[in-house]
């Protein structure tokens, strides 16, 4: 376990394509109409506040993950069930990133197969990447990182000419609150779920800081989550937008430039699947971790494969259909992630430091001491 | 049927490169462990193939979060 590492740029890749993930497809802030931009732009700095509590869990008991650090602070039985809950959440996150890819397949192209299928063989991929490790997804994102951004960016500057100014106007329009309202949103949605990170970045490299991993990969994440909403909203104009499930697909669809240039939708999809792909992989690994460490088992590679499964069981069982698929992600699930995203951190980050101060204060304990400082 | 199907395609692996090197170590936690789950998850899908309707786990953190969040709107 302990021989797998990771190093800095390798961590920033993994969580920037996490922090893509999804919103790649459903689009992020379209509570927010044209001002999506300026929701992305302040959920940002929302999460820049709640990095420091992240950082500071991954860096507070070196070469432990999150749930030992559970254990360690709450006691056995408190430990193991808060463990649970952030085990559930991963699990439950996997099992919609899941939903949305074979949903996004289903629709766009492969409408006669069963829905299961596709989910499957994507989970057969997850299951061997989770049994290989963090490194080979690092590796993986090593060579796909630089192609999917150069293609982002390639996509966008071949739509310039479909771009639309006036589609950005009226600029707050509605006043400040539905912005705000969307900023929250997008804050619950690609952001604050990089907390299950706290448990992939005992990975990193002793050199690497975890502080460091979460700014620099939430800039290059908000920043190609700003440009492609920015690139849908001016291509499409705000109410096709919103009316679109998958609205970048949909921009992208309309560019054609001269008779032979066209059809370059595959390129989101493209991006769409390595980064979808990424993001279920980190949550089967959370949860696998964490029912390694409730069960006292040690390898957590060998239990990979029956979660993987109940976790696409779970998609398919979840939604009826892409709607409620669609509502609930805008309305429930933020309501829902908000105690897995800031209020258990927050509560272990302050019981952590409460200890710490305890440790230090007396004397016998000086051994752990030089260890946690 | 596809449920089920996708299942039986898959898991023979795992029960190989998994399954039975834990059964080896005497790792009984997660020998049982992966054992329950999988007979588990073979059940389930057997339940969604007969096109029971099984319960969305959705509905319920739908109706917690109204509980105490009051009515949520678009």
């Amino acid at each position: 376990m302990g021989k797998e590492v990771v190093n800095q740029k390798q961590a920033i890749t993994i969580m920037a394509t996490f922090i893509i993930g999804s919103s790649t497809i459903l689009g992020s802030g379209v509570k927010a109409k044209q001002d999506a931009w300026l929701a992305i732009i302040i959920a940002m700095g929302i999460f820049s506040l709640v990095i420091p509590i992240y950082g500071r869990i991954c860096s507070i008991y070196p070469g432990k993950n999150i749930y030992q650090v559970m254990e360690l602070l709450l006691g056995k039985v408190a430990g193991k069930i808060i463990s649970l809950l952030f085990v559930w959440y991963a699990f439950f996150l996997g099992a919609l990133v899941i939903r949305d890819i074979s949903e996004f397949a289903r629709t766009v192209s492969l409408p006669e197969t069963p829905e299961c299928i596709f989910a499957f063989f994507a989970v057969l991929l997850m299951i061997l990447t989770v049994r290989g490790g963090v490194e080979l997804l690092a590796r993986f994102l090593g060579i796909f990182f630089p192609i999917y951004i150069l293609m982002i960016l390639t996509v966008t500057f071949v739509s310039i000419p479909f771009f639309e100014l006036k589609n950005l106007k009226p600029f707050l329009y509605d006043g400040i609150k539905p912005v705000l309202g969307a900023s929250l949103e997008v804050f619950s949605f690609p952001f604050a779920e990089t907390v299950l990170f706290v448990c992939i970045l005992e990975h990193l490299r002793k050199n690497g800081s975890p502080y460091k991993t979460y700014y620099v990969s939430m800039l290059i994440g908000g920043a190609i989550l700003l440009i492609i909403s920015v690139r849908s909203i001016l291509v499409l104009g705000f109410p096709m937008w919103q009316m679109q499930n998958f609205a970048s697909y949909a921009a992208t669809r309309l560019i054609r430039i001269g008779d032979f240039f066209q059809r370059i939708e595959a390129s989101v999809a493209i991006v769409f699947i390595i980064s979808g792909y990424t993001k279920a992989t980190i949550c089967l690994f959370s949860a696998c971790k964490g029912i390694a460490s409730i069960f006292n088992i040690k390898e957590y590679k060998h239990i990979a494969a029956p979660i993987g499964i109940l976790m696409t069981q779970l998609s398919i069982i979840v939604y009826d259909n892409g709607a409620e698929l669609a509502e609930w992600a805008a309305t429930i699930y933020p309501y829902f992630a908000f105690p897995f995203q800031v209020i258990i951190p927050l509560i272990i980050w302050i019981i952590a430091e409460i200890k710490i101060r305890m440790q230090k204060a007396s004397p016998s304990q000086s051994v752990e001491e030089k260890s946690v400082s | 049927m596809y449920v089920t199907l996708s299942i039986l395609i898959i898991s023979p692996l795992f029960v190989i490169i998994d399954l039975i090197p834990l059964y080896r170590k005497k790792e009984w936690a997660g020998f049982f462990l992966f054992g329950i789950m999988l007979v588990f998850s073979i059940v389930l899908a057997v339940i969604m193939d007969l096109r029971v309707d099984v319960p969305s786990p959705a509905e319920p953190i739908k109706r917690i979060i109204t509980f105490i969040v009051g009515p949520v709107d678009q």
